[in-house]
């Protein structure tokens, strides 16, 4: 009896010290190695991919909240024109460092990144809030009249006559107000999450490159899990609500007001800006241009897809969702009504690369979608 | 005859104690596991639609304090186990609570948890706690020191069982003469101190998968042949240790290092005198030898029931559970159901995120019981939204093995008309290799 307990329990101590130096060689481990050819990946990706994002983002919004400052002390036309012109810039440069909002600082700071393009963007709310000259865009009441969407409608909304709603009109000195208001939301966001991750800041970035293997905790489990989420956010939100193939048709069959960034128009080339983004950490495109991407682990493990390899399969899909998406002009709004089918064709190509993303990479890899345990044998 | 006299010959009751208290220990810390992990909440809280077994769908979970209720039920009963203290009481209790919480939702079915249930079983037909034990401390006079021999037997036979039949199951080409799928799980572990360099290597894998196989076939038979068992239960400590750090299994194999000290049954000297052994009354065997007759039954039959299907198991997963197959494929699939009005003939994709925690939806995009199961629920939601009676069909893509995804349902089938039985589905595409 006593035996049998001393067996049971120095089977039990010796697994338990056995994991613990594991644990804690393998910490120690990735710190010594950088040069692995699995981390020389996330080192692209990390510093020449993902950081050049969001201090293009920063540079961005803070062109922008400064043109916007100018733009309120005297509103002029021209001033507006740039005004406007930096708002698609900063929009765009979103679109491109929204692939990480679901994970590490664009998830953990509050608010989140993500919160920052909420659409539609609710005008009457918006408009209440100038009435009444409430410029808190951080509160949870207000996540529909916040971000870029906001700044579509306060600055493109009016049409014609937006200039007048910021000089003549009896609300522009509130209105003044909250465009300010929203766009210091923006850049206090965006520079929070570019500090969170730089060297400099709190240095997200060495735990981004040192997170290597491939649970849902590492960097790679991470990255390809808010990638997937966001690439379908392109697909179902981008797409396929404002035509109507999402929810089931118990409304109208295309709901134009639908459509990402409605007031300004520039649905598509947003849409497609994101693309080339998930693209670009696929083939891993960086500013060096040296190529290490998801593409090169599938490259390295001899990924199949159907008698090919999966690498030029998903690198195809890639290129002709990019050309599809190209052939669908802008105003969506105005498309998805005369010309539905280019947009369809489009949403048809992301949905099989959805498939591709979502299934074949990370299973190729062996990358967890999900927490929980697995079937152990 | 022999084998009656055999099976009830007295054996010494201590190994079922050390089996009781080492059982009892790691379903503890199984169960605070799973509660810390939030998985009470993830799992049975927070999702709006539940997967239940065939025949089970009156099962349902309770609100958020019956089912942390239950958890601490389970935590309370474990250690009651451990220490032998009302012992029927508990070990009966929490079975009901773990089969339960087994029954709410087959997303999360594991061998592991299916292994829990049968050992849990067992222990209630046993008096694990009449040695060894608080009760025996309170009723000195409910010690007993010998138990019919297949008391013993039994736990021995059921693991055997479950290591053979993980065996059979990976005498298969993609197993044996691929590694699949260890050659795409093993080299994720290249950044392991030691062996990491080693895991990207193809015969690596190869090795794996062969000693794998031949682990699961041999290792039950080295436990029971005396003079191999201690070196063979240093293997058992050694494979699953391996396992549990290069895949994500959680408690599976602390489970089995628990489970297999069983084995143990003739090496333990117990110092009493005496022997006092168990009598079984003539009214308690006629209940309890049906029983464990059919319970043999089950256990040798479920296993290959999937030979009644037609089709690869591994992509129609028909008989699949319960059978011990366990890291056999590396399969994953992306699902998008289109629910349409037949009236207008529009036709509408489904986003499942709406109604399904990623892991659901996970496990759902394999399995053609869970697609069959959430295209029945979303026949219902839409119906309720005032789309009458739609038609709901799926494109789902599935890649297993590392093959490559293709088209898993035929999309063309109305799947709010197909019926869950036992007969084959007839909807699930063939699988093209």
């Amino acid at each position: 009896m006593q035996r049998i307990v001393i067996l049971f329990l120095t089977g039990a101590a010796v697994t338990i010290l056995s994991i613990n130096c594991s644990k804690s060689s393998s910490k120690s481990g990735s710190n010594s190695t950088t040069a692995g050819n699995s981390d020389s990946i996330l080192v692209n990706l990390g510093e020449n991919i993902i950081l050049p994002s969001y201090q293009q983002l920063a540079t961005a919004v803070n062109s922008l909240d400064s043109s916007i400052g100018d733009f309120n002390s005297s509103p002029n036309a021209t001033k507006l024109g740039n005004v406007q012109a930096l708002f698609k810039t900063a929009y765009v440069a979103w679109q491109s460092a929204s692939e990480y909002d679901y994970f590490g600082p664009a998830s953990t700071n509050q608010p989140v990144l993500s919160a920052l393009n909420v659409w539609p963007t609710n005008a009457t709310l918006i408009d209440s809030n100038i009435r009444i000259n409430s410029d808190n865009v951080n509160t949870f009441a207000n996540t529909a009249a916040k971000g870029f969407p906001a700044l579509d409608y306060l600055l493109f909304g009016a049409g014609g006559n937006t200039l007048t709603n910021y000089t003549s009109d009896a609300e522009a000195a509130n209105r003044k107000s909250y465009l300010a208001a929203v766009s210091a939301d923006i850049k206090t966001e965006s520079n929070a999450v570019l500090t969170a991750w730089s060297a400099s800041g709190s240095n997200y970035i060495n735990t981004f490159i040192t997170g290597s293997g491939n649970s849902v905790s590492s960097s790679l489990g991470l990255l390809i899990n808010s990638m997937d989420q966001d690439f379908e956010i392109l697909k179902n939100d981008r797409l396929g609500i404002p035509l109507g193939l999402i929810p089931v048709g118990v409304t109208s069959p295309v709901l134009p007001q639908e459509v990402e960034a409605y007031y300004s128009g520039i649905s598509a080339q947003l849409a497609l800006a994101q693309l080339k983004a998930v693209q670009g950490i696929f083939l891993g495109n960086s500013v060096k241009g040296n190529g290490l991407g998801l593409i090169t682990y599938l490259v390295n493990a001899k990924a199949q897809y159907n008698g090919g390899l999966l690498s030029d399969s998903i690198t195809a899909a890639f290129t002709l969702d990019v050309t599809d998406l190209q052939a669908v002009p802008d105003p969506l709004s105005q498309t998805i009504q005369s010309n539905p089918a280019s947009a369809q064709a489009a949403f048809n190509e992301s949905q099989k690369l959805v498939a591709l993303l979502k299934t074949d990479m990370p299973s190729a890899l062996g990358v967890l979608i999900t927490y929980g345990d697995n079937d152990g044998d | 005859m022999a084998t009656t006299m055999e099976i009830s010959r007295p054996r010494p009751i201590a190994p079922l104690a050390v089996l009781r208290i080492a059982f009892g220990l790691i379903m503890l810390i199984s169960t605070i596991r799973f509660i810390a992990k939030g998985w009470v909440r993830e799992f049975y809280i927070v999702p709006k639609f539940y997967f239940p077994f065939y025949g089970f769908e009156w099962v349902h979970p309770l609100p958020a304090t019956g089912m942390y209720l239950v958890f601490a039920l389970m935590v309370l009963t474990t250690i009651l186990i451990t220490i032998g203290l009302f012992y029927r009481a508990s070990i009966v209790t929490f079975f009901i609570c773990f089969v339960y919480v087994e029954l709410l939702d087959k997303s999360y079915y594991l061998n592991h948890y299916y292994f829990v249930t049968l050992i849990t079983f067992l222990l209630m037909l046993v008096p694990a706690h009449r040695y060894f034990s608080l009760d025996v401390l309170r009723h000195p006079q409910s010690k007993i020191t010998h138990v019919p021999a297949w008391m013993i037997r039994v736990f021995q036979a059921q693991l055997c069982l479950v290591y053979f039949c993980a065996g059979l199951s990976k005498l298969n080409y993609d197993w044996l003469l691929a590694a699949m799928p260890l050659k795409l799980w093993l080299p994720a572990n290249d950044h392991m101190p030691l062996i990491g360099p080693l895991l990207k290597q193809t015969w690596v894998a190869y090795a794996f998968s062969w000693f794998g196989a031949l682990f699961d076939l041999t290792i039950g038979f080295f436990l029971l042949y005396k003079p191999s068992r201690r070196i063979a239960y240093i293997f058992v400590i050694l494979f699953h240790v391996l396992t549990g750090l290069l895949f994500k299994i959680g408690m599976f194999p602390y489970i089995m290092i628990a489970a297999t000290v069983i084995f143990f049954a003739d090496d333990i000297p117990q110092k009493e005198e005496t022997q006092i052994p168990l009598r079984l009354t003539t009214r308690k065997k006629n209940w309890l030898y049906p029983i464990l007759a059919l319970y043999i039954c089950l256990q040798l039959t479920l296993p290959f029931r999937y030979l009644l299907y037609p089709g690869k198991l591994f992509w129609t997963e028909e008989g699949y559970r319960f059978s011990w197959r366990v890291m056999l494929m590396e399969k994953a699939g992306t699902a998008f159901f289109y629910v349409k009005d037949a009236r207008t003939g529009r036709r509408g994709e489904v986003i499942n995120t709406q109604f399904l925690t990623p892991l659901q939806e996970r496990m759902m995009q394999t399995q053609p019981d869970m697609i069959l199961q959430f295209a029945h629920y979303l026949h219902d939601t839409y119906d309720a939204k005032g789309i009458k009676d739609p038609i709901v069909t799926v494109e789902s893509y599935v890649t297993l093995n590392g093959s490559g995804s293709r088209l898993y349902i035929d999309s063309t089938v109305d799947l709010a008309r197909q019926q869950e039985n036992f007969l084959p589905k007839k909807w699930i595409l063939p699988y093209q290799p």
